[in-house]
């Protein structure tokens, strides 16, 4: 039988189903028995509760799914356009939350990286990717064994393995290639890619150039003009917890630091189209801003998420 | 026509479907899987299932289709599971529900429980609800009744001991 009586004095269990007290310290007070209960009746709360938690969210992602699958075949007719109109706001607001999320009755993968996260993963042909921070790659499951075929808004490293044509589409233009290494960086108004291994075909829409990469060669687009460079790196440097640019205007750098680090720039009196060359680390912020800003002579002042540029 | 043709189709009746059973079924689920994350999934992909096929489904029989569709994903889902486990030893990092502190709860069990909160008296069950169900603090609960948190902590203490010994009494 329960050894603990309603002492006034007492209220140590309250203390403890709000983790005001560890686990270690309830142990001391009751009985060994008596402490088992305890943790079973407090996981079945949690599961009553999460039983009978409003479901509203679920249905949210229902139809999510269900615009998911209605894309793919759309045969049902006029219904449908309601649906498919909140979905798409449903969508988008989902994005925030969910940052790999798996559509149900549906093919299409969509991982997601947040702020300063990377994230590394194979493909279905066991070709690995690692995704920088704050970048987005879709592809389709069903449609992945007749072409490979990605889809990237924001910065990746591919290594592919040998098959039929690997393509990945982004806003700036496409790359193809066979069994290959190579970097993608697709932002708005800048489109870089650097191949490290085998041969990479890379096609231009804001320039209409086509180019063929071989290691240690890399094309980049910034503002619709075409440069070509060389490098002698194996593997881009963010792979290693630093971030390396060459002849790259500063915007593209302050949008670097803010994916990393989930930091705003105020940058209205500072000239942000003057070219940047070198690193930044990828984890101690204040180093990262010293090696970007100091070279450049400009001043920095940190208030919490928000860092203000002047002269 | 007397009786009212409900068409599933549209996202009124849609709705009101979901709104009506899906509770159960995550319930059902739940307990068919012992696990919230993969209950919650197959109920997404049942409603998705229902929704694709609402032009055949009778309004009348919608409830025990949606077990049906329900319960093979859990068949689908557990055979699938075993035939991964056979194959892919060596796979690392797979997600189980198995931590050292894996517990199951049975079904008889937390309805006992359920029962047991319902039996409270007012004031107990009041504060359990608003902290266990509600997942409010202390304080906001101290706030909304106007009672002091010093209060709310003893109710909730007691209410704790009270479910204790019926648990026990009644095992």
């Amino acid at each position: 039988m329960s050894k603990i009586t309603y002492n006034n004095e007492n209220s140590f269990l309250a203390d403890w189903i709000s983790d005001k007290i560890s686990d270690i310290e309830l142990k001391e007070k009751v009985s060994n028995e008596d402490f088992l209960a305890y943790k079973k009746m407090r996981k079945t709360f949690d599961i009553i509760q999460e039983l009978e938690a409003p479901l509203d969210n679920t249905l949210l992602k229902i139809k999510e799914g269900i615009h998911k699958t209605t894309v793919e075949t759309p045969k049902k007719g006029k219904v449908l356009s309601l649906y498919i109109k909140r979905a798409v706001a449903i969508a988008a607001s989902f994005l925030l939350f969910f940052s790999v999320y798996n559509y149900f009755g549906s093919n299409d993968v969509r991982i997601d990286s947040g702020f300063g996260e990377q994230k590394e993963f194979a493909l279905l042909d066991g070709s690995t990717v690692i995704l920088n921070a704050k970048s987005t790659l879709t592809y389709n499951k069903k449609d992945w064994e007749s072409k490979r075929e990605l889809f990237l808004d924001g910065e990746a490293y591919f290594k592919v393995t040998k098959g039929n044509k690997f393509t990945v589409n982004t806003k700036n233009g496409s790359v193809t290639v066979l069994g290959t290494q190579f970097n993608v960086n697709s932002k708005d108004g800048y489109f870089d890619v650097i191949c490290y291994e085998g041969k990479v075909r890379v096609s231009d829409k804001n320039t209409q150039i086509v180019s063929i990469l071989t290691p240690g060669k890399a094309v980049k687009t910034i503002d619709k003009t075409q440069k070509k460079w060389t490098l002698n790196d194996t593997a881009p440097n963010w792979i290693s917890g630093q971030s390396t640019f060459k002849d790259v205007p500063l915007k593209i750098v302050i949008d670097a630091l803010e994916k990393q680090y989930n930091i705003t720039f105020d940058k209205t009196t500072i000239d942000d189209t003057l070219n940047f060359t070198g690193s930044f680390d990828n984890k101690k912020l204040p180093l990262a801003l010293a090696s970007v800003f100091k070279p450049m002579n400009i001043k920095y002042q940190i208030n919490d998420k928000n860092v203000i540029l002047s002269k | 026509m007397s009786e009212e043709v409900k068409d599933i189709c549209a996202t009124k009746v849609f709705d009101s479907v979901f709104n009506t059973y899906a509770k159960d079924l995550k319930r059902f689920l739940y307990f068919k899987f012992n696990d919230m994350a993969s209950a919650e999934d197959v109920l997404q992909e049942t409603f998705i299932k229902l929704w694709n096929n609402c032009s055949k489904v009778v309004y009348s029989k919608v409830k025990s289709y949606l077990y049906t569709i329900a319960n093979n994903a859990f068949l689908d889902i557990k055979k699938h599971e075993n035939t991964v486990r056979k194959h892919q030893k060596n796979f690392v990092n797979y997600n189980t529900s198995e931590s050292p502190e894996f517990l199951m709860i049975e079904e008889e069990y937390l309805i006992k429980v359920e029962k047991i909160i319902a039996s409270l008296s007012e004031k107990q069950r009041e504060v359990f609800l608003l902290s266990r169900i509600e997942k409010k603090k202390y304080k906001q609960i101290a706030d909304e009744l106007n009672i002091s948190v010093k209060a709310v902590e003893k109710r909730m203490h007691s209410a704790l001991v009270i479910m204790r010994e019926k648990l026990v009494r009644t095992i």
